[in-house]
């Protein structure tokens, strides 16, 4: 009984809050400046009333002044079989905040949310809104309720760039004090009012005026407000959990998502044990069953199983030949102990800006799972949802971060590879004849390691006419270009990928009267240079560092002396160095050289105009030309 | 939603053979097969695709494809876009030792999604897919309304069998894509139309192409009730008399009469008022982004002030007509929904005004705010549209003759000191250009257009002001200043500059070596430049870049670029024009010379050197 009031007491709540002023004109004009939206009240709580049951409570309002601002309606709610809406509905609001448009939860559509996703447990409603015109309010209000309390919402007030705060304020609501972790970021910075009592803890935040998005910021949780929670004894779909250190973290791992899930058809392990009976090291014998894995397997995306977080049987894997990242892993976890070799099922945020697994915050993070494999020299790591990546070899997806693995003994946060700008090396040589009718042709070779290799090796997999549109795109400003005889190596042992190929294009030079102009950097050049804000406001960070190797040989046409060549030219930074030369070899042969080196690292704020004016004199030295004077 | 699943239906429908290919009958010689014959390059081939299809009683499907490559993975995963699925059958064949190694798809590994509340679909995987593996499958639905099978897809098709079952008493008009030729055979047996196929090559992406499926092979399958022949006369009868266009037309027109009358007043030019009326309706009522082929309620539409596409044209026709305006709706079929093939209701799927008025069309379209009077969206100029009469009806072709205009003035400063530039800018935006630049930079605020003049390197802009954003009747005009900055190329004291500045283009976007589909430009168009340069005191001019006149066949369009020295002062003009914009596909290395000779002109050099 006591709970049925509680509810309406909610309710009540909310109605009261719902009649304050929408009007456009009580938004101040600060929030209003370089704004696309304003969030004008987003009001969430969360009651716990057990470990194994929660509800939320969701009210969010929010003024939209333009199509970028749509970003910021929030009309979908998400469930699954351990969770379920109690109440759904929304209104919208003319400039004056007059109410235009009511929808009931009937007026919601129910869908799963396969996404990418070949299939998945979870489903949302959601509500598809076509404003008719700007500005407009968008309020929305949500009941939850669910037994699964592994994922607490966090407190993120400000999560999308050019949309200022009005107010937001989180409740947590813990009457039976479950034990449970918070980390808070940035709070001070922003003048966050917070209150904290054992059964209950509040942040709110006022006039948060937009973010802008700046070119190679960090993350922007590193520089926003932001609250996480979790309970160290939670319910996962059915599944108990008493968590309060990583090495917990990983026991209930082993022992609830993990255990028993390794067991191979003998029939396999015998395959498996002819396949490495050639080799000595565990080295060579993981790179055999890798591989072996690779050929065998396909990645699918299925989110089932304790709220999509525990892996497929390897005996399933093994029959069907596909999985997820969680089977998948599993599945070469299970082939490697076969043999005796240890390995991890590893936990990570991937992707190209994925983060740290916050290892301050013992709780369930991250989305995909990798395999490590701790050799004498070295951690291994394995991508196994990829068929055509090399032994050991992560790229951008999963690099330089800190990951969970989940070891015998419990969770240990260890990181990953991370490459060197020196490492991520692209090495072009060219050899070029500019015949008498202006029409270039030659041989081209690049060579990719490190993380360049990562960008370059999946050509091999195109299709003819796309590689030819590859190259088309990349060297647009060569004209009506043909090509033939590509070839690829690709080199998984040493990890480095070699692309040749021959070409033709026509008018390359630019003429001027006698004279003819003719850059020599013909194939590679710097020509973006971002924007120059003038109020920098967060560091820069370049993740991954680069190098760049160029030297084209190029024989001129006949009829023409060198009249003018260039001096070398030379760049030297904190973020990076570049260097260019001509060499004149005889009187119809010059070489080009250039090197550029592209640092890894965090810079401080103010040295951002450094940056702009290191990348604008690149972009200035790759035109540099030489003139060609016609022969009387 | 709906149209992603039509997508996958007919990813999954289909196939061909004269001869039905039993289920299971896969030979070793297919599996060892590295690559095809025909199609050597492609990551999977569909082997066999049958559909045996009676018309609304039963479907059968039979697909078998070829996995070349790990990237035709993708072709493992299913999906079956249908509720009470019956005799699936699914296996994945390898070669392993010399033999064949069958593995079914299971009950379990197939996953049946409630999509929607009453739209359930089934999924799976095909097992042990490898490189070289063949997949199969088929299954039945009965009673599905079907009425477009594709004969083409994104992979090669080997055979196609496609067997259309008409029954007895049910009338079907069965036709194929008349846009695209494929190598299908037909075979009429009266009750059974047979098509078949081999190497049905695969659609190719390519750009400016509008909408692909209306290239595609396709049949399309029409019932027609028996006693009446299916004419496009019987159509418009059919909008005529149906509640949603004809009838709510017709119906009492009290509601908007006195706020009519205020708007036109003693305006007696029925040009004139019909203009006045067109801006009333964009002003006052809001257009909710849908398009639709009629309107259920329009005093409703009216009174809320808000609608969609049908809505709000219907009611622009209802108030012209009460205002004596001799104004009809034509229906049309948006480039997105595909081409008219044949007499239909929904060959349609939205709605404009057509107003005659001293013997001249107007085709008004009161939905689009940032349209000028008579002025309708590229999307609809998509073959003919279909005027609805009281009496009668026609077809009148959507065909735009005026172009769309970029003009602009350039006024420059040379500074050989700091190798910039700096100078003044008019620019003169007409027709769908004002269009476009309303829509992209005023309403959606996608940044503006300043900003994106910004983002060109060494460009910085300023004083920049427009006109006209607001009144989308009269074209828009911008006017700013800028420098630019590392432009003149200074070696041994001679000058070398670009004769287009900023304007000049470095990559020549028709860049396809086979080209198969027209190319679709939306709108016929001018680019014109004037650009003059102030010759610097101390310099002259040493040579100036040849002046360039090309044109391509059909009259389809020109570029014309010029150079000269007038006093103290260069002069360059360019303009290139397209006349046709929606250009066959055997012009396409023409448009392709016109545009590197573009770009060979914006890199060709003003020489200045010192007196």
């Amino acid at each position: 009984m006591l709970k049925f009031y509680t509810t309406l007491l909610f309710i009540a709540s909310f109605i009261a809050n719902a009649q304050t002023n929408f009007s456009v004109s009580e938004i101040p004009t600060e929030l209003k400046t370089n704004a696309n939206a304003v969030i004008r009240l987003n009001e969430t709580v969360v009651t716990l009333d057990d470990y194994n049951e929660m509800s939320t409570n969701y009210h969010y309002v929010v003024t939209v002044f333009n199509k970028r601002g749509l970003s910021a309606v929030v009309s979908e709610s998400y469930y699954d079989a351990s969770s379920s809406i109690r109440d759904i509905r929304a209104r919208v609001y003319d400039k004056n905040g007059y109410e235009i448009k009511k929808y009931k939860k009937r007026d919601f559509i129910d869908v799963s949310v396969s996404g990418g996703n070949l299939y998945t447990d979870n489903r949302m409603l959601y509500l598809h809104y076509t404003p008719t015109e700007y500005p407009f309010t968008f309020e929305f209000i949500t009941e939850e309720k669910s037994s699964s309390t592994g994922f607490l919402p966090r407190w993120d007030p400000s999560p999308i760039y050019e949309v200022s705060v009005q107010y937001s304020k989180y409740t947590l609501k813990n009457e039976k004090e479950i034990p449970l972790v918070t980390r808070k970021f940035n709070l001070e910075d922003f003048n966050v009012n917070v209150k904290e009592t054992p059964t209950e803890y509040s942040y709110s935040i006022e006039n948060v005026p937009p973010v802008e998005r700046e070119y190679l910021s960090p993350h922007y949780t590193e520089f926003t407000p932001v609250v996480k929670f979790a309970l160290k004894k939670f319910m996962l779909e059915g599944t108990y959990a008493e968590v309060s250190s990583w090495e917990d973290f990983g026991r209930w791992q082993n022992e609830k998502l993990l255990y028993n899930r390794d067991i191979l058809p003998q029939q396999t392990i015998q395959k498996v044990s002819n396949l490495v009976s050639n080799y000595e090291t565990d080295r060579e014998k993981a790179k055999a069953i890798y591989e072996y894995m690779q050929d065998k397997t396909r990645y699918i995306s299925v989110q089932v199983g304790i709220g999509g977080w525990q892996p497929s049987t390897a005996e399933e894997v093994d029959k069907l030949s596909y999985g997820d990242c969680k089977g998948l892993t599993n599945y070469t976890k299970a082939l490697l102990k076969s043999q005796g070799i240890e390995s991890y099922y590893t936990i990570v945020n991937a992707g190209e800006d994925g983060q740290d697994i916050d290892e301050d915050f013992v709780a369930i993070q991250g989305n995909h799972v990798i395999l490590t494999v701790p050799l004498e020299d070295e951690m291994v790591f394995l991508e196994c949802t990829n068929q055509l990546v090399p032994f050991n070899f992560i790229g951008t997806h999963t690099d330089d971060r800190k990951v969970v693995m989940i070891t015998p003994e419990g969770g240990k946060v260890v990181k990953t590879h991370s490459y060197s700008a020196e490492d991520n090396m692209r090495d072009f040589k060219a050899t070029v004849v500019i015949s008498d009718d202006f029409k270039i042709s030659g041989k081209v070779n690049q060579l990719s390691t490190g993380l360049q290799y990562d960008r370059a090796f999946g050509l091999e997999t195109y299709k003819t006419d796309e590689v030819t549109m590859h190259y088309k795109e990349r060297w647009g400003h060569l004209n009506n270009m043909a090509l033939s005889d590509i070839g690829f190596i690709n080199d998984k042992d040493v990890i480095s990928f070699s692309e040749n190929l021959t070409f033709e294009a026509d008018n390359y030079v630019s003429k001027a009267g006698d004279r003819i102009l003719m850059n020599p950097n013909i194939f590679n050049r710097f020509n973006y240079i971002p924007y120059d804000s003038k109020k920098r406001s967060q560091e820069v960070e370049i993740r991954r560092g680069s190098t760049y190797k160029d030297e084209i040989t190029i024989l001129l046409p006949t009829g023409y002396t060198i009249e003018s060549l260039f001096e070398p030219q030379e760049i030297e930074t904190e973020f990076g160095s570049y260097k260019s030369s001509l060499e004149q070899v005889n009187s119809s042969k010059v070489i080009y050289r250039r090197e550029v080196l592209q640092k890894t690292g965090r810079f401080p704020k103010e040295s951002y105009e450094n940056y702009i004016s290191f990348v604008k004199s690149m972009v200035k030295k790759d035109k540099s030309k030489i003139i060609l004077q016609k022969v009387e | 939603m709906s149209r992603y699943i039509l997508l996958l239906l007919t990813l999954s429908v289909l196939q061909g053979y004269s001869q039905k290919v039993t289920f299971g009958d896969v030979t070793l010689n297919d599996l060892l097969q590295e690559q095809d014959d025909v199609f050597p390059d492609e990551h999977a081939i569909v082997l066999y695709k049958n559909v045996d299809f009676n018309y609304g009683r039963v479907l059968v499907v039979h697909e078998r494809i070829k996995v070349y490559s790990s990237e035709g993975f993708e072709y493992a995963d299913w999906i079956i876009p249908y509720e009470n699925v019956k005799d699936l059958k699914a296996s994945t064949y390898n070669a392993e030792n010399g033999e064949i190694i069958v593995s079914e798809v299971s009950r379990a590994n197939i996953f049946v999604e409630k999509v929607s509340k009453d739209e359930e679909i089934q999924k799976l995987s095909f097992p042990n897919v490898k490189e070289g593996s063949i997949i199969e499958l088929t299954y039945n639905i009965e009673f599905v309304g079907l009425n477009t099978i594709y004969t083409q897809e994104f992979l090669p098709i080997k055979k196609l069998r496609v067997n259309i079952y008409n029954p007895k008493g049910i009338n079907l008009n069965i036709r194929e894509n008349p846009l695209v030729t494929l190598p299908i055979k037909k075979i009429n047996t009266g009750h059974n139309q047979l098509f078949t196929g081999t190497n049905i090559p695969p659609l190719k992406r390519e750009k400016f192409v509008g909408n692909i499926n209306n290239y595609r092979g396709k049949i399309l399958i029409e019932f027609y009730r028996s006693y009446i022949t299916t004419t496009w006369g019987f159509v418009a009868r059919i909008y005529r008399n149906v509640d949603w266009f004809g009838k709510e037309l017709s119906r009492s027109s009290g509601y908007f009469r006195s706020d009519i009358r205020n708007l036109v007043k003693n305006e007696t030019d029925t040009l004139k008022i019909a203009k006045k009326i067109d801006t009333y309706l964009k002003e006052t009522i809001n257009w909710d982004g849908y398009y639709s082929r009629g309107s259920e309620n329009l005093k409703k539409i009216y009174t809320s002030k808000e609608g969609d596409s049908g809505d709000i044209n219907l009611l622009l026709t209802a108030i012209l007509r009460d205002q004596g305006i001799n104004a009809n709706p034509m229906l049309v079929a948006t480039k997105r929904y595909g081409r008219i093939m044949f007499p239909h209701v929904r060959a349609f799927n939205a709605v404009v005004c057509a107003v005659k008025v001293d013997n001249e069309t107007y085709l008004l379209d009161a939905s689009r705010k940032n349209a000028a009077f008579a002025q309708i969206p590229t999307d609809f100029i998509n073959g003919d549209g279909f005027i609805i009469y009281d009496n009668d009806s026609e077809f009148h072709p959507l065909k735009l003759k005026d172009h769309s205009k970029n003009t602009l003035i350039v006024r420059t400063q040379i500074n050989p000191e700091d190798l910039s530039v700096t100078g003044e800018v008019k620019k003169r935006i007409t027709n769908y250009f004002a269009w476009k630049y309303r829509d992209f930079f005023e309403d959606a605020k996608d940044g503006t257009y300043k900003d994106q003049l910004d983002e060109i390197e060494f460009l910085t802009v300023e004083n920049f002001e427009t006109e006209n954003v607001d009144n989308p009747n009269l074209p828009l005009t911008l006017a700013y200043n800028f420098q630019y900055e590392d432009y003149i190329e200074k070696i041994d004291e001679v000058l070398y500059l670009e004769p287009l500045l900023y304007l000049g283009s470095k990559e020549n976007l028709f860049n396809e070596d086979n080209r198969i589909y027209p190319i679709d430009l939306d709108f016929p168009q001018i680019e014109n430049y004037i650009i003059n340069f102030k010759i610097p005191e101390g310099y002259k001019v040493e040579s100036l870049p040849q002046p360039k006149h090309l044109q391509i066949e059909e009259d389809i369009g020109s570029l014309k670029f010029n150079t000269q020295q007038i006093g103290g002062n260069v002069q360059v003009s360019l303009a290139i024009q397209l006349n046709d914009y929606l250009i066959s596909a055997e012009y396409y290395n023409t448009l392709t010379r016109l545009y590197d000779e573009y770009v060979n002109i914006s890199k060709s050099k003003i020489v200045l050197s010192k007196l």
